[in-house]
């Protein structure tokens, strides 16, 4: 008895919620919502942000350092500088450069704490560019 | 709506056709704002989370992969779009204590369901949805006008089947207490009015 009040009811909401249909949104709406996603789709492409030396370029130019450092390293020199006129070996011998360059005498500390502040300077570059980043992206 | 409707529109937007879209959102446009209404109780911040409903379907579309319908997804954004937009306005979702409904159980009494059937007020069970607390009224409304199930339902509050199942009956008594009271109220009238 009370499972058919219950069925009742339930039919009676169901004829009765169908029947006074949903909430009607404004007139305008989709045409507000589809206005709003081309502006913020416009904005983000201005907001958009692209660096001035791509990531390709930085691989490239990595890979030709890393190159010629290899071949400093590794490479036969003594074949690769025989084309050097010989009398412009004898020249920069007579400048004596390493003799006129002023001797700075750097104490450990010194070179440790630099190298430690670039490092952390360098860091911080990065963990700066992305707050802005991502606070510019919020707006 | 199946999916298998909304697909090729989803596809089309995908494809950067804004006509397609504006497809959908007329489609779902009704349910998402009635949605919202039921949450937030107020036409114009349920427009404000409706708008944010659709710009976040938008914008991940491309995420959506089909597991469930696509109006399940597109509801169940709207209903956290709303628990958001309460908390973000420092509110918190209206809840009422069950003892207080307790009083008496009028889906026991004979002859409610025939007098309600005698009832020709026009919006009267929208008016009722409008005084339920918490997400009484988007249950009400997900089971009873888009007749999902408790499973279904609880994919887009993100609970147990069992769970929607216990707050659909709670909903449905709070539900015939307001008309109840909806009832007397007239009745009341009428006789002053003689």
């Amino acid at each position: 008895m009370k499972g058919n009040r219950e069925n009742d009811f339930d039919a009676f909401v169901q004829k009765r919620i169908k029947a006074e249909a949903l909430e009607q949104p404004p007139k305008d709406f989709t045409v507000s919502v589809v206005e709003r996603i081309e502006m913020e789709s416009k904005a983000s492409v201005l907001m958009n942000y692209k660096p001035l030396i791509s990531k390709y370029t930085w691989l490239t130019l990595s890979a030709i350092i890393l190159g010629l450092l290899c071949f400093l390293v590794f490479g036969n020199l003594a074949i690769e500088t025989a084309w050097l006129p010989e009398i412009a070996i004898q020249n920069t011998k007579l400048l004596n450069l390493s003799e006129h360059l002023p001797k700075l005498a750097l104490s450990n500390t010194y070179v440790y704490a630099f190298i430690g502040l670039a490092f952390f300077m360098g860091i911080q570059v990065y963990i700066l560019k992305n707050h802005f980043r991502s606070t510019r992206g919020l707006l | 709506m199946s999916l298998e409707q909304d697909q090729p529109y989803i596809e089309r937007t995908l494809s950067g056709d804004m006509k397609a879209f504006s497809v959908l959102v007329d489609r779902y446009k009704h349910m998402v704002f009635t949605l919202a209404v039921r949450m937030v109780k107020n036409r114009e911040e349920a427009e404000e989370i409706a708008q944010d409903t659709f710009l976040k379907v938008y914008n991940g579309l491309a995420g959506f992969k089909g597991g469930s319908k696509f109006s399940t997804w597109v509801y169940k954004i709207t209903y956290f779009r709303s628990l958001d937009y309460i908390k973000k306005k420092g509110r918190s979702l209206e809840t009422t204590l069950i003892e207080a409904y307790h009083e008496y159980d009028h889906l026991e009494s004979d002859g409610f369901v025939a007098q309600l059937e005698r009832n020709e007020q026009h919006h009267l069970i929208r008016d009722a949805l409008k005084l339920l607390p918490g997400n009484d009224g988007i249950l009400i409304t997900l089971h009873y006008f888009e007749e999902l199930t408790h499973k279904e339902i609880s994919v887009i509050t993100n609970s147990s089947a069992n769970t929607v199942k216990v707050q659909l009956f709670r909903a449905r008594k709070r539900l015939a207490q307001i008309l109840a009271k909806t009832l007397s109220h007239e009745m009341n009238d009428s006789y002053e009015g003689k």
